[in-house]
């Protein structure tokens, strides 16, 4: 990394943007959006540490977003804990479902994989159903305590959306930390090859148990952010439905890459909320949008940033030339 | 213990069992032919369920018939599917389920506007009232599924085995390029393979109609529940996935009955995967070796 004063300049400038959208941004609705694009932002860097990273097909994702979200819900509302203690244990509680699911998985490949981590992912989602005494069952939970801080009530989309940055920002310095490390390089080594990693000496058990960890610490962290926006929780938000968009926000951004949770997360959102005024074809095009990224630019969004660089590149040969 | 009930039970499980096979046999059937794990198979499962509505309910047509038009259709719709999937299936594993999870979607909504938000009912066929025959008892429905499905499976296998065209579907499945040097079309083997299995999902649905309702969301949880049959019995081999289905009717019948209804798909679904520890490639799945 180089700390050249025009690279600190540029982050600067774009923090300062980016902690200042609330200013500029008058329109509730906006702000929820772009929140709800920055707890997507968590949730899908969490799944592309495991399917993007790691290379597995880990199909309890939204289950674990579930987590998160159901135990700070359960602590703040039953206990009127503070958010701030909620968060760290929605991780926690996620971590430990996430180390649970991972167990089976390691006995499994491929297609195997992902019918195990679905069906694991449906127990945990029948038993946010059925745990009535805990969860209240399909009806959910109301009246989720929004978060407090210094003693300002951040109960508006508004007030909320500084401490949601901060924690987008955070982790995907982590995800980008990560690859630098020994445990981000593992990963990568597993999904390029199983056989040559374990011949490299690489425990596969171990990194993809820790890649299933990692990616459920992510969800939890985002469950907890997102029930202290909406105030509600309930089942219905963490089904297959949810799964698909988590899934197809990563790969319309770009599977294993950093920005690419990003991308997919910001345009997904904001696609799927401004179709709404298709009515009864709102869902169509959503599909037909997916599709077509699959089909037409499966390396995802991200790929757009090496066109533009080839057209500098190429507009540059030609003035030189 | 009854065994009334106990009959009972059983033989309603085997029915939805079996429900899961036709389905899950269309999976493994599709992936042998052109690798493509295809998720919109439970929206066509959803789809032939309302052509079976349309001509058994509003046109009043007789069962059989309804049946086969229906089956028939659903099978056009997949043949003409193959273009749609035909790109999806040459991208990785990982594209290709978020494409077909995409057309899924399409397809949902499409029969959202086509017939409405409203769940249909569908009257059986036979009438509601359970059959006793000595010690046992079944619903009337369960008989239709339990004799028409086993009746289609072996129909489905004379024609893949003896019939010159079944031939040629199995050697497009085995080995694409040889069997396209002999002059077989791989695309036209794909999409009847497809169309083979959409019209087995049809069937699937129209029988289970009577038992779950009609509507445009019935799809999602057979499309899952068609793959587990399909993953247990053995990925790619479809009489893996008869009895990797029937396995999982009974075993969520019976929970229901014995351990507790509300978690009978958990309970299903955790054994279903208990099962797969012990034989991580399903009960009649060769060990893989592709690097995933």
């Amino acid at each position: 990394m180089r700390f050249s004063l025009t690279r600190i300049t540029l982050y600067g400038v774009l923090a300062t943007i980016l902690f200042l959208l609330p200013v500029f941004v008058k329109s509730v609705y906006v702000m929820h959006i772009i929140n709800m694009s920055l707890i997507y932002i968590i949730v899908v860097s969490g799944l592309n540490i495991i399917m993007g990273y790691c290379g597995q097909f880990a199909l309890a994702h939204s289950a674990f977003y579930g987590v998160g979200a159901y135990t700070s819900a359960i602590l703040s509302t039953r206990f009127g804990i503070s958010f701030w203690i909620c968060l760290p244990a929605a991780v926690i509680a996620s971590c430990i479902a996430g180390f649970l699911t991972s167990l089976p998985c390691l006995k499994v490949k491929g297609h195997y994989l992902a019918m195990v981590s679905l069906g694991l992912g449906i127990v945990i989602h029948e038993a946010m159903v059925n745990l009535e005494n805990l969860t209240n069952g399909a009806a959910g939970i109301i009246n989720i305590p929004p978060p407090f801080l210094f003693g300002v009530s951040l109960d508006t989309d508004h007030r909320y959306y500084p401490i949601i940055l901060v924690f987008t920002i955070l982790s995907i310095l982590f995800v980008k930390s990560l690859l630098r490390f020994k445990v981000g390089r593992a990963f990568i080594a597993i999904r390029e090859s199983y056989t040559a990693a374990e011949a490299m000496g690489i425990n596969h058990r171990f990194f993809k148990v820790q890649g299933f960890v990692l990616s459920a610490s992510y969800a939890g962290l985002a469950g907890s952010l997102y029930v202290h926006l909406v105030k509600f929780v309930s089942p219905d938000s963490f089904g297959l439905g949810e799964l698909i968009t988590e899934f197809a926000m990563l790969i319309v951004g770009g599977v294993g890459t950093l920005g690419g949770p990003v991308l997919g997360a910001i345009i997904l959102s904001f696609a799927y909320e401004y179709l709404r005024a298709l009515h009864s074809l709102q869902m169509i095009t959503y599909g037909v949008m997916i599709l077509l990224f699959v089909l037409f630019m499966p390396r995802g969004l991200v790929t757009i940033k090496d066109w533009v660089f080839a057209l500098r590149k190429g507009a540059h040969s030609a003035s030189s030339g | 213990m009854d065994i009334n009930l106990i009959t009972q039970i059983i033989s309603g499980g085997l029915g939805i069992g079996i429900i899961y096979s036709l389905v899950g046999m269309g999976y493994s059937m599709i992936y042998r032919s052109m690798g493509l794990v295809n998720f919109a198979h439970g929206s066509i499962f959803m789809i032939g369920a309302y052509f079976g509505l349309v001509f058994y309910v509003r046109l009043e047509f007789p069962f059989p018939l309804a049946l086969l038009l229906g089956a028939l259709l659903t099978a056009a719709v997949g043949f003409f599917l193959e273009r749609v999937l035909r790109p999806i299936s040459r991208i990785e594993t990982l594209y290709m389920l978020i494409g077909t999870l995409a057309l899924g979607i399409i397809l949902e909504n499409l029969a959202l506007i086509i017939w409405g938000a409203e769940a249909w009912s569908f009257p059986p066929p036979l009438g509601e009232k359970p059959i006793s025959y000595g010690v046992f008892m079944i619903e009337p429905q369960t008989i239709l599924i339990l004799v028409i499905s086993p009746l289609l499976m072996v129909l489905i296998q004379v024609f893949m085995q003896k019939s010159l065209t079944g031939k040629a579907m199995r050697a497009a499945a085995q080995d694409r390029e040889t069997a396209g040097a002999m002059g077989i079309s791989l695309n036209k083997m794909n999409a009847l393979t497809l169309a083979i299995g959409s019209g087995l999902a049809a069937v699937a649905g129209i029988l289970a109609a009577p038992i779950f309702l009609v509507s445009t969301g019935m799809g999602w949880s057979v499309a899952i529940k068609g793959f587990a049959a399909a993953i247990l019995g053995g990925f790619g081999n479809p009489i893996g996935a008869v009895v990797g289905g029937m396995i999982f009717g009974i075993l969520e019948a019976l929970s229901a009955f014995f351990i507790s209804s509300t978690y009978k798909y958990s309970i299903s679904f955790i054994i279903t995967i208990v099962l797969l520890m012990f034989k991580p490639t399903g009960i009649f799945g060769e060990p893989l070796i592709e690097k995933f």
